[in-house]
């Protein structure tokens, strides 16, 4: 039962270790400011809409 | 019929957690940003399909993986970084050791099946409920967990000697 609860901390331990590395990982993506393609793209998309909208 | 601005701006506001999910997913920045454009795509021309009010970043996710699964099939392979141009991005940031663990991780991530990566991603890095990661996954809240659990544990065996000092200090 001892080993049990001890197994269990170490568990949780690595577990929030690798949640950390993981955060990290994606968070090095996910921080950058938006790349303009995506803004354009999503300008793009809405201008073509207001053309078939048009027609 | 027109797409809601409310629709582009919540579109604009997930990107930055699409290219996050997506480049933890794949392993490779430019990989990840054309899964980002496809998605951004098919969302846009699903736009009728999406109840506004509802959880857009689920369903954002979950178009973005379907696609990630489909490119994987097309191309009859793993979607991976093939050129090791994730470790000169890393490398560009300088040498501290907390980035030469990350390449570390991503090299790891890389050897595990991608629906267990993706598990552990939705779980661990974005710190979703298991309900919702199942939503997205298309699978159940306990092959979900039992999916996160192999991934940690399989880490653990590849990442060894980091995770074996903690478990020491324990």
């Amino acid at each position: 039962m001892e080993n049990d609860r001890k197994k269990g901390t170490t568990d949780t331990v690595v577990a929030e270790a690798i949640g950390t590395q993981l955060k990290r990982l994606y968070n090095q993506v996910a921080e950058e400011p938006v790349p303009d393609r995506f803004t354009r793209l999503l300008e793009e998309l809405a201008r073509q809409e207001g053309e078939r909208n048009r027609e | 019929m027109t797409v809601p601005e409310e629709f582009r701006e919540g579109l604009l506001a997930a990107i930055p957690s699409l290219r996050g999910f997506a480049y933890s997913l794949c392993g490779n920045a430019a990989l990840a940003d054309d899964l980002v454009q496809e998605t951004l795509v098919k969302a846009w021309a699903n736009s009728s399909s999406f109840q506004l009010g509802t959880n857009m970043r689920a369903w954002l996710f979950t178009i973005l993986r379907n696609e990630f699964y489909s490119q994987m099939r097309k191309k009859g392979r793993d979607v991976q970084d093939a050129d090791g141009e994730i470790a000169n991005r890393i490398a560009d940031r300088g040498n501290q050791e907390g980035h030469i663990q990350l390449e570390e991780l991503r090299d790891a991530l890389a050897k595990l099946s991608p629906d267990h990566r993706e598990a552990l991603i939705l779980i661990g890095a974005l710190g979703m409920s298991y309900k919702e990661a199942a939503n997205i996954c298309g699978a159940n809240v306990g092959t979900v967990k039992s999916r996160v659990s192999r991934a940690r544990a399989r880490l653990c065996e590849l990442l060894g000697d980091e995770y074996a000092e903690l478990n020491q200090v324990v």
